[in-house]
């Protein structure tokens, strides 16, 4: 790894209306390495990288490529000048080649049409180079998210990018692909490019990155080598106080059963059986951990007890009331409580306010509403209480749930399903792109819930996560259930069960 | 932590799942600002269009000043009672021409608020005056306050029967409510062409020849407030047209009904994940929203704006439920944006077709298609405001930060 | 509208439902005032027409407007020109739909027009109700007697004896359905009305009498603006033999002379004279109601408004008549046209008005 910089970006200053998003920023990435920018949802990152990029102008500073002081003026200027980003939404044409898609806009041509044949060529050709395992002839909707995201990153290495932009790549895959993502990124560097890799997940910035700069509130707090650095030095810097990275609880005192479910079966939307046979107990008082990789069943077992998906065969029971097959509305009334795993697209109508999403499960019985009538005066005073007892920041009760940052919105959700006062409470995917200080926060009221005397049922593609917070863990794979375990477990034996107890090369 | 920008990212926007919502994002930008600037833009359009058809600019800005006086605006400058005036008379046919207005606007706004796109308004519109009619001829003689309420009533509730079968449709098989309420548009009007055809059910028993129905029954008529009976005046259809608006807010913001279509229509899924009925809330909204079309049918038969009696050749002519698309999406969906949304529409309507069909410097014989260019460019640019959003979000995005910078949201490659 | 204005109705949308409210008002009053503005800037000096002299005949028009290559455009001709000779005015005012009609009638009371013609028996509900309101103002109506709009003193009706044109298009017809080899004629009607019902009524009459053993098909298309409809049913007719369509219908039955070029067959045009609309137009059957718009406002200028009584236009006055035939007509049939023609004109041929 060699020492010359090939960017400086020196006293980044920009200010949005109310908020000044990067404070005298500075920052530097070398040939080769991997750079990574750190912080919490709001901290300025993206916003530095979009100056980077030419999307938005800084108010103040520099920016120097290879020495040379630079200002962009759009995307395309920055492009020219070797910077590639992929953004965390990917800006794909579902319906295009992979090979389509990675030359789109400086297409190889005969005449005035595309060659599709040269282009391929190429793309099959930088797909080998780089070992990035994607058929340059199929269709970007026929492939997986990480494969989706590789052609994002064909795409920059096909306009000649010598730095590349990654905004929170890791969130949007499973744990495997992530993986598989870092073997390219090393071998990418390897060839000479540099990385700057955005996120605010502490263990994976510590495997991949050579350097890692931290910022808090829009400003630099520090730029350290990654060797010597530790989560919670990290984690401190990042939240600028200490934060308790374990989960603090006391053992568990499990008594009466309150979600019973034998023998359950559920097909998905389209008719493919995810759920074969699963049997399981959730008591008073203990949080039971589902891992698995995604897409072995997990959604559809937490839809069909949430009555969101038709029950095939199997029953459900609540504290001993049959509930199998049971409408949305008969679930949440007998004491169901959902913390979904997409809490944009299910958990919140993001277009109402947070008092109308306090309401969403109760916005027909009293004191929200009675014979049909609304009460809007009692919902806001609902949320009020909520809002503060759940410390939900960034608006007050006619604040759009869309404008909430995403703790923020995940603790709207979670005060919404706890105030319901359920018994059995699921939580799906509850810190799923949260950052530290919100995922604390999360936890520790898990385990208060639970210490209350709930029953929670918690699935996450996090393995740290159920491992820190359950009780019992269960191993979900391909719709079974394939492994119990109560006490000490290591990662890789929870792993290899999650995997089916053999290796298999993740798409 | 806090965010600043609570604006519909193009993220959110792609995440939103039916066309209707789409549509309803797009607007929610930039205030009421762009309704107005669309306007603006509309007219200078069509302001370029008199001009070079008239080699003038002066004889457009006079046109333009036609319309304006056509439809009654000029009262404004000496406002009397008299419709002896005739500005005061072009306005009460204005406010005529408003009030069915304001109800096809509601009824696709509220079909849009429930995430549905409804361009049936035209055919429930007829099923609503068809009924009316029928009923208002048969039933000749009742006591007039039962009469009337019997027409409107039934006029309205066949009109939403009739929507309610685009719901029906898209809640059990999915059928897109574009396509099946359009289909129902054509069923409707060949059924009213038939009706009030020559020899047709409805016909005027004492003209058999004149394709034209029987005038409804002098007990049906709904009392003039401005204007003689039985010569257009404004009838009492504008206060029920006013209470429809005040209905349309209170249903939507008061009621645990429009809670749920509010819902729906934002976010199907979250909304059954609330708990939501959302099958039963589609047909619902389908059938509210045509029963704000069916009273404007009802209140326009019985309200004498074609005499009492509706012809075969008027029903080619009526336009009024596609107007109430533009009417709706210029009133971005809300009680009161398509209260103004009518106005404005219901004096451009009257007023260019009135105004330039009695021109004094626009030739006769192109008075008419020019007043259906004017009236298709402003329908036109309205639609397109869409395309002024786009232009707008661009430029926007050089301004502020993104939504919600972290927010891994369904991975898409949208 | 500057941008800069917009910026800062972008920047409301944060506020929640006070500040938007204040700015819905605030652009509301924005928009009103610049309404005003615009008002007060265009509103001064208003109504040059006011002013004109000479006598001052209003013309409403039906819903199809006056650009519709006949029948109302031609009465337009017709007022245009005998406001010209009589130097007086013409009001011209076009209706789209049945809910204009009071509107428009109100406007040339309001021009204080001294004669109110109706283009067509669309309007006769409404000109009765004027007439009644209004017994000092002359009412006159195309197409329609006057007993069918209350017979009162200050109406006219301006009648056309169509089935005489009908007739003679109906001997061409014949004759040249005989020489393509098949005996059968159509008709693309608009309404089932009596103005379109004598035309057809005339044409089948005399086309029998030209060749026997001539059959007619009939089929209304229900509309008298839209032009695929007569289309198809000329393609219906001709698929059924026929070898000349007569389009009855407006500007909808131009869609049928365009459809019987294009397979090969002849039309006819109506109303005025369309020998210009296809490649193979045999002849058309002329109504000149701008004739009968012009003698009336001559006549009721000078005095002779025979209030209560039709005017009758047909061959004998010119009301009526051919317009311009094809070449490929032999003189021959032209003979025998004019024969017919001479005939009416001495009342020894009386086509019918009215279908059987």
């Amino acid at each position: 790894m060699s020492d010359d910089l090939v960017l400086e970006m020196r006293n980044i200053r920009k200010e949005f209306p109310g908020v000044v998003a990067n404070d005298g920023v500075s920052f530097d990435v070398r040939r080769g390495e991997v750079h990574a920018l750190l912080g919490e949802n709001g901290a300025g990152k993206s916003t530095l990288m979009n100056i980077l990029y030419g999307l938005y102008r800084p108010d103040g500073g520099e920016i120097r490529l290879a020495g040379k002081s630079v200002s962009f003026s759009s995307a395309r200027e920055a492009i020219q000048s070797g910077i590639g980003m992929v953004h965390q939404h990917f800006m794909l044409v579902p319906v295009m080649t992979v090979a389509e898609n990675v030359v789109l806009g400086s297409e190889p041509r005969s005449g005035v049409l595309l060659d599709e044949r040269v282009a391929e060529k190429r793309v099959a050709d930088m797909a080998k180079t780089f070992r990035f395992a994607v058929d340059p002839g199929a269709r970007i909707e026929d492939i997986t998210v990480g494969q989706q995201q590789r052609v994002e990153i064909m795409k920059a290495l096909y306009r000649n990018a010598d730095i590349l932009i990654l905004d929170e790549p890791t969130a949007v895959l499973t744990p495997q692909e992530a993986s598989d993502l870092f073997e390219i990124l090393r071998t990418l560097q390897r060839e000479g490019l540099s990385i700057i890799f955005i996120s605010h997940k502490l263990n994976e910035v510590l495997e991949i990155a050579d350097r890692i700069t931290v910022l808090r509130r829009g400003k630099t707090i520090e730029t350290v080598p990654s060797e010597g650095a530790t989560e919670a030095s990290l984690a401190r810097a990042m939240v600028g106080r200490e934060v308790l990275l374990r989960v603090d609880k006391e053992p568990a005192q499990p008594t009466d059963v309150l979600l019973e479910v034998r023998d359950l079966h559920v097909r998905d939307d389209r008719g493919i059986e995810k759920v074969r046979g699963v049997s399981f107990d959730v008591r008073a008082g203990e949080i039971v951990g589902i891992a698995g990789v995604d897409g072995n069943g997990q959604t559809e077992l937490i839809d069909a007890l949430a009555g969101l998906q038709k029950i095939e065969s199997g029953t459900v029971e609540i504290a001993g009331h049959a509930l199998t097959h049971a409408s949305a509305r008969a679930a949440l009334d007998a004491g169901i409580g959902h913390i979904p795993e997409d809490r944009q697209r299910r958990g919140l109508v993001l277009e109402f306010s947070i008092a109308e999403n306090i309401a969403l499960h109760d916005y027909a019985k009293p004191p929200d509403a009675k014979w049909g009538w609304l009460f809007p005066k009692r919902m806001v005073q609902r949320a009020r209480t909520l809002i503060r007892e759940f410390d939900v920041r960034g608006g007050g009760p006619f604040t759009r749930a869309g404008g909430l940052s995403g703790g923020n919105q995940q603790k709207l959700v979670a005060a919404r399903e706890i105030a319901r006062d359920p018994s059995v409470l699921i939580a799906a995917q509850p810190t799923r792109g949260l950052d530290v200080g919100a995922i604390e926060y999360l936890h520790r009221r898990l385990v208060a819930e639970r210490d209350e005397g709930r029953a929670i049922l918690l699935v996450s593609l996090e393995l740290e996560e159920i491992l820190s917070l359950s009780d019992r863990i269960l191993v979900i794979y391909e719709g079974r259930i394939v492994g119990e375990h109560t006490g000490d477990i290591t990662e890789e034996e929870i792993g290899l069960e999650m995997l089916g107890g053999r290796e298999t090369a993740a798409a | 932590m806090t965010d600043p920008g609570p604006s519909p990212s193009p993220e959110q926007a792609a995440a939103a799942g039916t066309l209707a919502a789409r549509i309803a994002l797009k607007q929610r930008a930039g205030g009421i600002l762009v309704p107005v600037v669309t306007v603006v833009f509309a007219l200078v359009m069509s302001g370029i269009v008199l001009a070079a058809t008239q080699h003038s600019v002066h004889t457009a800005l006079v046109a333009f000043q036609e319309i304006f006086d056509g439809a009654g605006l000029n009262w404004i400058f000496h406002p009397t009672t008299n419709l002896i005036d005739i500005s005061a008379y072009n306005l009460s046919q204005t406010l005529l021409q408003t009030t069915t207005l304001i109800l096809t606007g509601l009824s696709v706004a509220f079909a849009f608020r429930c995430g549905m796109f409804n361009i049936g308004g035209q055919g429930q519109y007829f099923v609503g005056l068809v009924v009316a009619n029928w009923l208002g001829v048969d039933f000749a003689g009742m006591n007039p306050f039962a009469h009337i309420l019997l027409c409107i009533v039934a006029g309205t509730l066949a009109a939403a029967a009739w929507a309610g079968i685009a719901g029906v449709l898209k809640a059990t098989v999915g059928a897109h409510e574009v396509i099946s309420t359009i289909m129902l548009n054509w069923i409707a009007f060949w059924v009213a062409s038939w009706l009030f055809g020559a020899g047709g059910p409805l016909q005027n028993s004492t003209q058999p020849t004149v394709p034209v129905s029987n005038q409804v029954s002098s007990s049906a008529r709904l009392p003039d407030f401005w204007g003689a009976q039985g010569f257009q005046g404004v009838h009492v259809g504008l206060f029920i047209a006013l209470a429809a608006v005040v209905v349309f807010w209170v249903l939507l913001n008061r009621t645990t009904l429009g809670y749920e279509v509010r819902a729906v229509g934002f976010n199907p899924d979250a909304a059954a994940y609330g708990g939501i009925n959302v099958k039963k809330n589609l047909v619902r909204a389908m059938a509210i929203s045509g029963a704000f079309a069916g009273l404007a049918g009802a209140l326009d038969m019985l309200g004498g704006t074609t005499n009492y009696q509706f012809g075969q050749l008027d029903i080619p002519f009526s336009q009024v439920g596609f107007i109430g698309i533009a009417v709706a999406l210029l009133g971005r969906n809300t009680a009161l944006g398509t209260l103004f949304g009518a106005l404005l529409f219901g004096s451009l309507l009257y007023g260019s077709f009135h105004g330039l069909g009695s021109s004094a410097v626009i030739q006769p014989e192109l008075a008419g298609n020019l007043t259906y260019i004017i009236q298709g460019l402003i329908v036109l640019f309205i639609g397109a405001d869409v395309l002024i959003l786009y232009v707008w979000n661009s430029r926007k995005k050089l301004r502020r930060p993104p939504a919600n910078p972290a927010q891994p949201a369904k991975a898409t490659a949208a | 509208m500057g941008l800069g204005s917009l910026a800062i109705g972008f920047t409301t949308k944060q506020g929640g439902h006070v500040r938007v409210r204040r700015w819905m008002l605030a652009a509301g009053v924005a928009a009103i005032a610049a309404a005003i503005a615009v008002g007060t800037a265009l509103g001064s000096g208003k109504s040059p027409t006011a002013q004109k002299a000479g006598y001052r005949a209003a013309l409403v028009s039906d819903v199809a407007g006056f650009n519709d290559n006949g029948f109302n455009k031609n009465q337009l001709k017709g007022l245009q020109k005998a406001a010209k000779a009589i130097s007086g005015t013409a009001f011209p005012i076009v209706s789209h739909s049945s809910s204009d009609y009071q509107p428009n009638y109100n406007q040339a009371v309001h021009d204080n027009a001294q004669l109110i013609i109706a283009a067509g028996f669309l309007l006769g509900d409404t000109m009765k109700q004027y007439a009644t309101q209004y017994p000092n103002i002359k009412f006159a109506i195309t197409d329609d007697p006057v007993s069918a709009v209350g017979g009162l003193k200050n109406e006219e009706g301006i009648t056309y004896a169509t089935q005489e044109g009908g007739c003679l298009v109906g001997v061409l017809a014949a004759k040249m359905a005989q020489k393509m080899g098949k005996k059968i004629i159509g008709v693309a009607g608009g309404l089932k009305i009596p103005p379109v019902d004598s035309y057809i009524a005339g044409y089948k009459y005399c086309a029998a009498k030209a060749v026997k053993g001539t059959k007619v098909k009939i089929q209304y298309s229900g509309d008298f603006n839209d032009q695929t409809k007569c289309a198809t049913i000329a393609q219906n007719e001709i698929n059924q033999g026929a070898q000349v369509i007569f389009q009855v219908a407006g500007l909808c039955g131009d869609g049928a002379l365009k459809e019987a070029s294009k397979l090969h067959k002849w039309g006819i045009g109506v109303d005025a004279d369309e020998f210009k609309v296809a490649n193979r137009i045999l002849t058309s059957a002329l109504k000149k109601t701008d004739v009968g718009v012009y003698d009336t406002v001559l006549g009721a200028s000078k005095g002779k408004f025979k209030g209560g009584k039709d005017l009758l236009f047909n061959l004998k006055n010119n009301g009526v008549g051919v317009g311009k035939i094809s070449k490929q007509v032999p003189k021959s049939w032209i003979t025998l046209m004019n024969s017919f023609k001479s005939k009416i004109i001495h009342g020894k041929l009386k086509p019918p008005a009215v279908l059987k």
